[in-house]
Parts: structure tokens; sequence; C-alpha cells
């Protein structure tokens, strides 16, 4: 059970190192201010406060989270595919030299092929409402492949010796060695693959034009000279990016807890 | 019944070094042998070798197909981030779960040791640990490299008498550099090197 002080006591930790990155941030706001003052153009540059009075006003509306919501299903489709895929991937690779060998170069060309030419070939091939999804997909499925793969091959060889020995049973293997092992790596390809796939999958949207989507939103913005819809939009990205970001991040924390707990 | 386990004509190298050559030895069944001798002469490469954890490049070794193995390793090998009881459990049948606090009370581990990560037990209490995995399930076949390396002399009694009460009647390999822990189980002792 946690007591109130243990409760207090993180509190006022979280508010200490919270403290200097809300300075940090009043910084670079101020400094935005300044360059909006300075420019004197807002359909050129819109001030902080234009933007949060836009954010206001889309925010009342029924067609904002209707738009949000669309975006955030789409990419969100696209990650945990690629985290499927990843890990699958991943644990077909670790297992068969020859499979790595088959997938290094699909994985390798993945990488390096830019994110529009995926985006043309798609709307070539499919229809703009599963751009967004499938571009998300792609950016995303190199680094699950590579981060897991990492984590398989960073197990520690002499703990697969115990299991051997003791004929440990392959579910309980994968609890206690193979997923702690593998779930720092995760987290860090989450925290990649999370913005990638938001940037990408919102790139997408725009270049496709996706109907109800934030992507079309940021179209219309620039096609109507709206800046601080343009800068609200992209708060809104930012917003949801980093929300994914800590849900997924406290999933992978509470799993490393749990597996912590011990084979139960 | 379980039969002896024999190692016959054994040769084992890593790069040019020849660890073991022509090398034999007969376990008998239900027994304890020793090996002694100086560091490098192979005792752990044989201890491998029963375990299935490195294969002979020339020889045979019968006795230990399909029989169920234990071992505490030279270096404990433990999951840091699970508690005692938890690393215990890892390797016992479902149904034996309920005993792994039995066993690491008789290592002498209890209470909150038993539930803290093993990372942050001491060296002593981790070969403990390692000792009660070992031992607490009813493999037929059973390593012991050096058990009880980092265990005080206060505590090393109580750990004999669990370790001889467990391996009873079960093939068991005990390497050890010290001669009054082979007399203490009984064991018969076979001089390497």
């Amino acid at each position: 059970m946690t007591s109130t002080s243990a409760v207090s006591t993180r509190s006022a930790k979280a508010a200490r190192s919270a403290g200097p990155i809300v300075l940090a941030a009043a910084v670079w706001i101020a400094v935005w201010q300044l360059a909006a003052a300075a420019v004197g153009h807002g359909f050129l540059l819109a001030s902080p406060g234009q933007v949060l009075v836009r954010l206001l006003e889309l925010v009342t509306t029924g067609g904002f989270w209707a738009t949000v919501a669309t975006t955030l299903v789409k990419i969100a489709w696209g990650f945990v595919a690629a985290v499927v895929v990843g890990a699958a991937s991943a644990a077909c690779a670790a297992r068969s030299r020859t499979f790595e060998l088959l997938t290094a170069p699909l994985i390798s060309t993945i990488r390096a092929v830019p994110v529009v030419s995926f985006i043309i070939l798609v709307l070539l091939w499919a229809d703009a409402s599963t751009l967004a999804s499938i571009t998300a997909f792609l950016m995303v499925l190199p680094v699950m492949h590579s981060g897991i793969l990492a984590g398989i091959r960073s197990r520690d060889s002499l703990l697969l010796e115990v299991v051997a020995v003791f004929a440990v049973p392959p579910l309980r293997r994968v609890g206690a060695i193979d997923v702690p092992a593998v779930l720092p790596f995760f987290a860090a390809a989450c925290h990649i693959g999370i913005g990638l796939a938001w940037k990408a999958g919102v790139a997408a949207e725009v270049i496709g034009v996706a109907r109800g989507s934030i992507g079309e939103q940021l179209y219309q913005a620039k096609i109507f000279l709206e800046p601080a819809d343009v800068f609200a939009w992209t708060a809104v990205i930012v917003a949801l990016s980093m929300a994914c970001e800590a849900v997924v991040q406290r999933g992978i924390r509470r799993a490393q807890r749990t597996l912590a707990g011990g084979v139960a | 019944m379980i039969g002896d386990v024999t190692l016959r004509c054994i040769r084992k190298q890593f790069g040019d070094t020849v660890v073991l050559d022509d090398f034999g030895l007969t376990l008998a069944a239900g027994t304890v042998t020793a090996l002694c001798g100086p560091n490098g002469v192979g005792k752990t490469t044989v201890a491998r070798l029963i375990l299935g954890l490195d294969a002979p490049d020339e020889g045979t070794i019968t006795g230990v197909e399909g029989r169920t193995r234990a071992a505490v390793f030279q270096d404990n090998r433990l999951c840091a981030h699970l508690s005692a009881e938890a690393n215990v459990r890892l390797v016992l049948d479902r149904s034996k779960w309920d005993a792994a606090a039995h066993h690491l009370h008789r290592v002498g581990l209890g209470g909150e040791a038993r539930r803290a990560p093993v990372g942050t037990l001491s060296g002593g209490q981790r070969r403990r640990v390692a000792i009660a995995r070992a031992l607490a399930g009813s493999a037929d076949v059973v390593v012991l490299d050096e058990p009880y390396a980092g265990i005080d002399a206060e505590g090393k009694p109580a750990i004999v008498d669990y370790v001889r009460e467990r391996i009873l009647g079960r093939t068991t390999v005990l390497i050890t550099h010290d001669p009054a822990d082979a007399a203490s189980l009984g064991a018969s002792v076979v001089r390497m090197g």
C-alpha cells in the first residue's frame, strides 16, 4: 500500500524535475512571441496568443475530436501492426540466419526509402483512407525489427544455459528471461517509432488529403493561408505524440514491474 | 531404475587447448562423485558435458539421455530482477511452487530476503538461492560446482545438511578443491590432473 507521504514525496520530486522543462519552454515561447512581434504580420507568423485562441476555438468544436480520433486510430493501427510484424520478424531472424539474411535487404530498403516515395506508391495502389496507417507501419517496422532483434541478442547466454539444464518451459522462459531482456530495447524503439509514426502518418495525410484527418486540416490551413491553424494543429500533433508515448512507456514500466514480481 | 552415467574416451578442446584427452569416468547411479584437482584440469568441462551444455569432440556419454538435470553453477546464474522465490519457482513444476519458500528457509533465506530481487542480495545469499534452486526439484542428475563458495562458516553446516539430504539417491557430481566437502557428502573422489 502506498503511503500519503510517499505519494507527496513523489509529487514533489516530479515537480522539481518538471521545473527546468517548464522554464525552458517558457523561454522559447517568449522568443516566439518576440519573433512574431518583429514580423508583425499574423498571416506570416502567428503569435503564441493567436495560436492559443485558435486552439481553444478548435477544441470546442465537435469536428475537432472526430478529426483527432480519425488520425489517432489510423496511426495507432499502423504502429501496432509494425510492433506485431517487427516482433515476429525479429524473433524469426534471431532463430534463423537464413531468415535474417533474407529480410535484411528488405528492412534496409524500407529504412532508406524516402517517406514521400512510399506515400506516392500507396496512393497509386490504395486509397487515401489507408495511407496514414500504411505509412506509419512502414516507417516504424524497421525500427521495431532492429530494436527487438538487438534485445533478443542481448539475452544473457548463461541464463539460457540454466533454462536448458533445468528444462524450463518455453513460456516461463519468455516471461523470466526473454521479455525482460527485450523490454529496454522495445522501449527505445517505441520512443523513436511513435514520433516517426506521427510525423510520417500526418505527412501522408497532407499529401493524400485524407478526408476528415488532421493532415487534411493542415492542408486546408496552407491553402487558406492560416498560420494560426497550422501552429494549432501542429501543437495538437505534438501533444498526441507525447500522450501516446507516455501511455506506451507507462505500459512498458508496468510490464517490467510485473515481471520483477516473479513467476506467478 | 536409473543407470550409471558413463563418459568414455572423451576428447574436448577449445581452440588449440586440449582440456580433456581420452578421459573416462563412471558415475554410479544414486551416488556422489567428487572431482578434485587444480584449476584448469577440466573439472567444469566435465560438468558441462554431463549437463549437455557442450558436446565432446570425441568419445561418448551414456546414461544422461532423457534424465532431468540440475546444477549449482560456479557463477550462480540467477535472474537478478526476480525474487529468490521466483528464481526457485522458475525451475520447479507448478505443483511444487508452494515448496519454494520451504527450500529457501532451509538454506537460511526467509522473510524479506526471500521476496527481494536477487540482485539486491549479498553474494552469500545469492549462493544460497542457487543451491535451493538446484535442489528443490527432483532432478536425476545433479552437478554441484563449488557449491559452498561464498557461504559463511556459521551457515555452512546447515547447508551441508540440506545438500546431503536433497541429493540422497541422485547421481551427483561435486566439483571441489576441499576434500572435507567431498567427505561431508560421502563422495568417492576422482583426482584430475
